[in-house]
């Protein structure tokens, strides 16, 4: 049988290792610079992905520390992730809801904590950010309807592939393409 | 008495042995029992107090609490399932399909929350049920009949609300899971507790959760030896269905709302917490001590892994590493011994 220190090493050398790749880790980004949060719907979607890689790409040129959390579609993970960015300290929060309704409490969770919000494509309609950044869906579908209406000389079958239901974007698309 | 041949194998003297023979507490054993993944941990909260410095505080802890509360409740039935040798990968269904289920009915029908609440846990028990006579009757490998019901789970929840979502309960409500009465104790952090201290003295001290591990390790013997096998299999199935009813109340309360889309992919979070915790998949070992380790150790790399602003790419990497490694930790721990 091993002695007892032999038997220990793996773990006091997992130890050791992890210790100083901790404190490697912990120079790169303590709160006491600018941080800001940016919590994502889904990264999966090219759309989501796109913004994060700008919204990255910008905050380097500023000298500000993004921190990123990916939902990946599941509203009670984005709470939990915008109070751990809370916790963080972050100074304000670009926010894009996984779930439309759900998305009320994270805002109201950061308003308590006086950090400014801003949404980007979805908005919670029962607490709006302080800022709500999207494109036109409305506009945008009634374009689309009408071209199709055009082309097929308004006796065309429109299909509707609807995104995640619930989402701003879905219901005002679906609203306007309902209209004859 | 039992044939010859069985006298002797270790499930015949669990089985045998339940009310008879008090397993003697003592701390020692406790710690000794749940010390791998402890152990580990342990170690990530070193870690991360190094990596960002506001990990180790108590307002912190409180939060992780918070939320790990639901996938804890649904741990704790899915350790029970785990024991008895089945899988329950409904879970995360049955939770959407309790939620939406109370949501419609106050919304729709303006039924009061708590009649809602039983109606949903009536439901949750029902999937369980039907999860249990499945296996039980019908013989579906468990695997099988929970999946099944993951689908039929999912497509129901959706059914109740034409897939909108309910939003928007009464305060009260939403303050069982934000309001931390003593300035640290919400009360589905505090439901979750005593959910934990509940099941664990029952699978360590009663007759029929020591019998679970019987039937874990051998149904068969444990039939042989006189355990209602087929009886507490559907009882188990109906309390992981019960237990995923109230994580989706818990998760409504906290969330303030009901959509069709939660709990998507928890089964294989809520089998992670059990096995990293130190539950065999094939039967017979585990238990609440361990699981609740092996929540609290997902909850903390969550936590951890976003304080230090790490990547979400990156974090499911760390995640998927951190898990591999708890669970050989384990295993080479238990082969030691």
């Amino acid at each position: 049988m091993k002695p007892t220190f032999l038997r220990n090493a793996p773990l006091v050398a997992t130890i050791v290792a992890s210790l100083s790749f901790g404190s490697s880790l912990s120079s790169v980004a303590q709160p006491k610079d600018v941080t800001i949060g940016l919590a994502v719907a889904n990264l999966q979607a090219d759309f989501f992905n796109q913004i994060k890689q700008s919204v990255e790409a910008e905050a380097k040129a500023k000298g500000v520390t993004v921190v990123t959390v990916d939902a990946k579609g599941d509203s009670a993970t984005q709470v939990s992730q915008v109070q751990d960015l809370i916790t963080r300290g972050i100074k304000a929060l670009i926010y894009i809801p996984a779930g439309a309704t759900a998305a009320g409490v994270p805002v109201k969770a950061a308003k308590a904590a006086n950090i400014p919000v801003i949404c980007v494509d979805r908005t919670p309609p029962d607490a709006p950010g302080d800022t709500f950044i999207a494109t036109d869906s409305v506009s945008a579908a009634k374009t689309l309807g009408e071209y199709v209406g055009k082309i097929t000389d308004g006796k065309g079958k429109i299909g509707i592939l609807q995104g995640q239901l619930g989402t701003t974007p879905e219901q005002d698309e679906t609203k306007v393409s309902m209209k004859p | 008495m039992l044939p010859p041949q069985l006298e002797n194998t270790a499930t015949a003297r669990t089985a045998l042995a339940p009310a008879k023979a008090k397993r003697k507490f003592t701390w020692a054993n406790w710690v000794i029992g749940v010390q791998g993944p402890l152990f580990g941990l342990v170690l990530l909260c070193i870690i991360f107090s190094c990596t960002t410095n506001v990990f180790l505080s108590v307002r912190n802890a409180l939060n992780i609490l918070d939320q790990v509360t639901v996938l804890g409740i649904l741990a704790i039935g899915m350790t029970a399932v785990i024991v008895i040798g089945g899988i329950d990968l409904s879970v995360g269904s049955v939770l959407a399909l309790t939620m939406m289920i109370m949501g419609w009915l106050r919304d729709t029908w303006d039924v009061p929350i708590p009649i809602g609440i039983a109606i949903a846990l009536l439901a949750g028990t029902a999937c369980g049920l039907a999860n249990g006579l499945l296996v039980t009757k019908a013989k579906l490998p468990a695997f099988i009949a929970t999946l099944t019901m993951m689908s039929v789970g999912r497509g129901l929840a959706n059914i109740v609300t034409d897939g909108r979502q309910v939003v928007g309960f009464p305060d009260w409500f939403t303050a069982l899971a934000s309001v931390r009465n003593f300035g640290f104790l919400s009360v589905t952090v505090g439901l979750f507790i005593a959910l934990v201290i509940v099941s664990w003295v029952f699978l360590n001290y009663h007759a029929v959760g020591r019998s679970l591990y019987a039937i874990g390790g051998g149904a068969e013997v444990a039939r042989l030896a006189g355990i209602h096998v087929q009886r507490l299999t559907l009882w188990v199935y109906a309390l992981a269905g019960l237990l995923s009813g109230v994580a989706g109340i818990a998760m409504a309360s906290r969330l303030d709302s009901s959509e069709p889309s939660a709990g998507l992919g928890y089964e294989l979070d809520t089998i992670a917490a059990v096995v990293i915790g130190g539950a065999s998949l094939s039967g017979g070992v585990g238990g609440i001590a361990g699981t609740v380790v092996g929540v609290l150790i997902i909850g903390v790399l969550h936590n951890g892994l976003n304080l230090s602003g790490v990547s979400p790419f990156v974090q499911q990497v760390i995640i998927g590493v951190v898990i591999a490694l708890a669970v050989t930790f384990d295993t080479l721990r238990r082969k030691e011994n």
